[in-house]
């Protein structure tokens, strides 16, 4: 039986570790290829119009490996945290899923949920993956082992602003799947390498120092990624660690909308100057070079004046 | 203490008088006003959602009034709704203004939060006046709510839809200034023998379902009063969120650990599995309600970019296409223009219209 996994939304969060369990054999999957425009057509014709543009690239994806695979995997994300969540269209997104390609659309959609034991998490995930008869035990290893991937990978990620910086250092903030999917973003990280910046992102913070700028808040966030943005980018703030702040949301994005807001406010009468791109369907790679370049140019330009 | 909050359809009725009996000085924000919608687009965030506008514009036109107290709701998501107060109180002090704000959030789970507001709004009044302040504004809401539910049904039908809608406003003020409890329930009665007075056409309207997010659906002024649009028009407005209910549902029986899975829930659980914010599993289940009790057509309501809405949306158009359910969905902002609104309104209507003549012709 095989699996198919889009390379979409969470995808790019949990990378090493779902690549971790590809090479395990756990069972057979199929990692769908790179967003290209083919996938993000199909993925606007298959979507309501107001969605944001990740689950409009997710359908895509989702409709490229039906014919290839037996089930596809949509977990229903509710919280990775205690008392947070991360986005409403986690909550429902196997529902769109059916919606847009029909209720009969083999789904794999085990619920995660923080506010859960470990061992009713356990039983969750085995009750969805039992098609695939592998045993509980041997899954619980794998997870186990996937999860310590995943924190070490975090944690060699995190040394980043320790190290002397290769350039200017540039972070560019934002959800993992805009920032990782170089067909949405226009390569926007090679770009600004190209032009001798060093980008970072908000995996090079270590979990201290989010929480650290996350203590700037008047109220704790209930967005885990969106508590992330606004912890890097306050950390930034205090610590002068980087040198310009690169904000990247997909429009109609409601977290975002008030991220975007409660940072941009912060930095407002700070040293540091904050870009904030919006993305959607019909940005234009040209336009976001230009504003990437300028915004280099002034970083630039700030030393010789 | 010089209180304020943002409106909420005819809410400000009984917030005005909990506030005022428990002693302080209310200031009710002006009625929103193209003004409103202006002051809260420049100052507010670009991509926030219409509540979120609105209810600054409410608050800078009350704190240029005089307020020094701002009353807001909190929350504790994943509806961004949680995070409003903090956002506002932000760009309203880098405006200038000096006010205290009391977020309200919910008792359960933050009780102590929650106390704490009491204890400030309360200052020396006690526990007993509270609970006196707080049966008069339930039982005040409770008669806008009835006067609003009678007024869904009649105005489809009454001849002179301008005395109709006098009635309607006159006795809105008169429950706004009812001291005591009595007065507020002759109020309401007088008002709906009144309304059933009024010479009535002979013909069985339309019913339409109205759902969708709380505020666009008990906000007139965000809505482009909708309400009354449709039954002008000759349309019955079934709507499922009531302020009242709203209250006891989440409030009350939340907090005494009560809550059962409601009706909709239960519907929409094929379809929408969980809980996605704010209300949209409800929209959904509405929707599958309404195909069930045989309603002529949905009406979907919800601010731009509203993310629990969107879910739901996708989910309602395939259901509504399966099930041949006529579906309106309406996403308002600062850019919704009324002629077009109307236009659109106008046009769904006739579909129901044409809809039941050819059923009736079959059958």
């Amino acid at each position: 039986m095989r699996i198919g996994l889009p390379r979409a939304l969470l995808y790019f969060y949990f990378r090493p570790s779902l690549e971790y369990l590809d090479q395990e054999n756990i069972a057979e999957i199929l990692i769908s290829s790179a967003t290209n425009k083919r996938k993000l057509e199909q993925g606007l014709a298959l979507c309501d119009e107001e969605v944001c543009l990740p689950v409009k690239v997710l359908m895509g994806h989702v409709h490229s490996l039906l014919e290839e695979v037996d089930a596809l995997f949509v977990p229903r994300v509710i919280s990775l945290e205690k008392k947070r969540y991360i986005c409403p269209k986690f909550l429902g997104l196997p529902d769109m899923v059916r919606a847009g390609l029909g209720r009969k659309t083999p789904l794999i959609a085990p619920e995660i949920n923080a506010g859960w034991s470990k061992s009713r998490q356990l039983r969750e995930v085995a009750k969805s993956l039992r098609l695939l008869g592998v045993q509980p035990l041997k899954l619980w290893d794998a997870l186990n082992r996937a999860e310590e991937v995943q924190k070490q990978h975090r944690r060699q990620l995190a040394v980043a602003l320790d190290l002397p910086p290769a350039g200017k250092r540039v972070a560019v903030l934002g959800h993992a799947y805009n920032i990782f999917d170089e067909y949405l973003n226009f390569s926007i990280l090679k770009k600004l390498s190209l032009l001798g910046m060093e980008p970072v992102t908000v995996g090079n913070f270590s979990r201290d120092q989010i929480n650290q700028g996350a203590c700037g808040l008047s109220k704790d966030l209930f967005w885990s990624y969106g508590r992330e943005l606004v912890g890097a980018a306050f950390y930034c703030l205090n610590s002068r660690a980087v040198d310009g702040v690169i904000l990247v949301a997909s429009f109609g994005c409601g977290p975002d909308s008030l991220i975007t807001e409660i940072i941009g406010r912060r930095f407002s009468d700070s040293p540091i100057p904050l870009m904030s791109i919006i993305l959607d369907e019909h940005s234009s790679g040209i336009g976001l070079a230009t504003r990437v370049e300028a915004f280099v140019d002034m970083l630039n330009w700030r030393d010789m004046a | 203490m010089k209180i304020t909050f943002p409106h909420l359809g005819y809410c400000s009725i009984p917030l005005r008088s909990l506030f005022a009996d428990l002693g302080h000085e209310v200031i009710v924000p002006p009625p929103i006003t193209r003004k409103t919608i202006s002051l809260g687009t420049r100052y507010g965030p670009e991509f926030a959602c219409y509540p979120l506008k609105l209810g600054l514009g409410n608050f800078i036109e009350a704190l240029e009034l005089g307020a020094d107290t701002l009353v807001m709701g909190g929350g504790i998501g994943p509806c961004r709704f949680g995070y409003y107060a903090q956002v506002q109180r932000d760009i309203l002090l880098s405006l200038g203004y000096e006010f205290k704000m009391l977020v309200v959030e919910p008792p359960l789970g933050h009780a102590g939060e929650f106390l704490a507001v009491l204890r400030e709004v309360l200052e020396e009044k006690s526990w007993f006046d509270l609970a006196r302040a707080a049966q008069l504004a339930v039982v005040k809401l409770g008669a806008c709510d009835d006067i609003q539910r009678a007024s869904l049904k009649l105005r489809p039908l009454v001849q002179d839809k301008l005395a109709f809608s006098r009635l309607y406003q006159q006795t809105l003020m008169e429950i706004d200034e009812a001291g005591k409890v009595r007065d507020v329930r002759l109020a309401k009665n007088t008002a709906l023998t009144a309304m059933e007075a009024i010479p009535r056409l002979n013909y069985k309207p339309p019913k339409v379902a109205l759902v969708g997010e709380v505020y666009l659906i008990a906000e007139p002024a965000a809505n482009l009063r909708i309400e009354e649009r449709l039954g002008n028009m000759g349309v019955e407005v079934c709507r499922h969120v009531w302020i009242s209910q709203w209250l006891r549902v989440n409030i009350f029986l939340d907090f005494l650990r009560l809550h059962r899975q409601e009706k909709a829930e239960k519907l929409a659980q094929p379809y929408l599995q969980c809980f996605v914010g704010g209300h949209g599993q409800h929209s959904v289940g509405e929707t599958r309600k309404a195909i069930q009790e045989g309603i002529d057509g949905v009406i979907h309501v919800y601010p731009f970019t509203c993310t629990p809405e969107i879910v739901a949306r996708g989910i309602m158009q395939k259901l509504a296409a399966q099930e041949g359910m006529p579906l309106a969905c309406f996403s308002m902002d600062e850019h919704s223009g009324e002629a077009g609104f109307q236009t659109r309104l106008e046009a769904f209507v006739d579909i129901l219209g044409t809809r039941s003549k050819e059923m009736n012709s079959y059958s």
